[in-house]
């Protein structure tokens, strides 16, 4: 009985996620295609190559912090999910990760391959930079060595460099929105915890907080663009507020 | 049936915290901690094999190996041939629980038998 309803379960999810990517046929082709989520087959596709570009933003200063941790391993989550074995896909696309992160050699050549397999889709194309981007600033500003691997992918991907500034311009801006927490009452709050708590309770609202709000890829498609600011500011907010209560206990 | 729904969500964020070990073990500590192999630093699988002589506890484990890498020193180490050899770890300035997230990881991990984030050979 209980098997029956967790299938139940489980198939709505998988409904409810298919359902909305199907809107996305050249997702929905892809998906069938890796029917058999292959570690060759998954590489060329264009979220294989979209995760190993993510590998080179997220290590380009040397290290991959807990935020940007988090970010990817939610990442995976999110895009492994429309595929029809989501687990194997996942352990396939964490070895890309894994591969591509000490590798800079071939950054033009996997961006330039990720240009070509999204080229019948402008949007598509934007949203990836856009997310390349976003794990950028993950970690609060962009250091020199992020910037110019982005600024590599945006060449490569033959990129409108308006576009591409226009989004580095917004997140930038957003960054200095984001409101910082003004007090650590505030900061409890916004995490929904109490100051009596102790640290694990809050570190795990914090990453629930932190996978519902920051935007995926692949839930993000279709969604205005004023959702994603949106999500990413709260991303943010909800980072600061758990660095801000890690300070003050420190 | 709310026991198994319960354990279901329990495993999902059980894999959660395990899998923002591995990234960041695999993001980080691999740099110089090669797996298997010792080259400018100890193998991995030789850092788990003492620290789990020492402390067979996950938590005391988990707290000793943190605490070292916060601030690691000659005196404390219980590798001392190791320092010798190679030197003593610099210090990287990584936030506490991320160590603790990367020594979790380590301890449950053997590094040894196939493991999640890496390609089966």
């Amino acid at each position: 009985m209980g098997n029956i309803l967790l299938f139940a379960l489980l198939g709505a999810i998988f409904y409810y996620v298919f359902k909305s990517y199907a809107k996305y046929e050249k997702y929905s082709k892809e998906a069938f295609k890796d029917f058999s989520a292959s570690h060759e087959s998954l590489r060329r596709s264009e979220l294989g190559l979209f995760v190993a570009l993510c590998a080179k933003v997220a290590k380009a200063d040397g290290r991959v912090d807990a935020l940007e941790a988090e970010l990817i391993s939610n990442m995976l989550d999110d895009i492994s999910s429309v595929f029809p074995q989501p687990q194997k896909t996942k352990e396939i696309l964490k070895e890309i990760f894994n591969e591509e992160k000490n590798r800079t050699d071939n950054i033009e050549h996997l961006a330039h391959a990720l240009s070509h397999a999204t080229k019948r889709s402008q949007a598509m194309q934007h949203q990836f930079m856009q997310f390349l981007i976003q794990l950028a600033f993950a970690d609060g500003e962009v250091s020199k060595s992020e910037e110019k691997i982005l600024a590599t992918i945006a060449e490569a991907m033959q990129f409108d460099p308006q576009a591409y500034h226009k989004i580095f311009d917004q997140f930038e801006k957003m960054m200095q929105n984001a409101s910082p927490q003004n007090n650590i009452d505030d900061a409890y709050r916004l995490l929904g915890v109490s100051a009596n708590d102790d640290m694990a309770t809050i570190k795990k609202a914090y990453r629930k907080l932190v996978r519902q709000y920051h935007p995926d890829i692949i839930k993000s498609q279709g969604k205005s663009e004023s959702y994603i600011k949106e999500a990413t500011q709260k991303t943010q907010e909800i980072n600061q507020a758990y660095e801000m209560i890690k300070k003050a206990r420190s | 049936m709310q026991k198994i729904l319960a354990l279901f969500l329990l495993s999902l964020t059980l894999n959660a915290s395990d899998e923002i070990g591995s990234l960041l073990f695999h993001g980080n500590c691999v740099t110089c901690h090669y797996e298997l192999e010792e080259k400018s630093a100890p193998a991995m699988i030789e850092v788990r094999k003492r620290y789990l002589t020492a402390f067979p506890n996950k938590k005391d484990f988990v707290q000793q190996l943190s605490q070292w890498v916060a601030n690691p020193s000659r005196e404390t180490s219980i590798m001392q041939d190791a320092v010798q050899k190679h030197e003593l770890m610099p210090q990287l300035a990584y936030e506490k629980d991320v160590l603790e997230d990367i020594a979790a990881y380590i301890y449950e991990t053997d590094f040894t038998k196939l493991h999640s984030g890496h390609k089966a050979h």
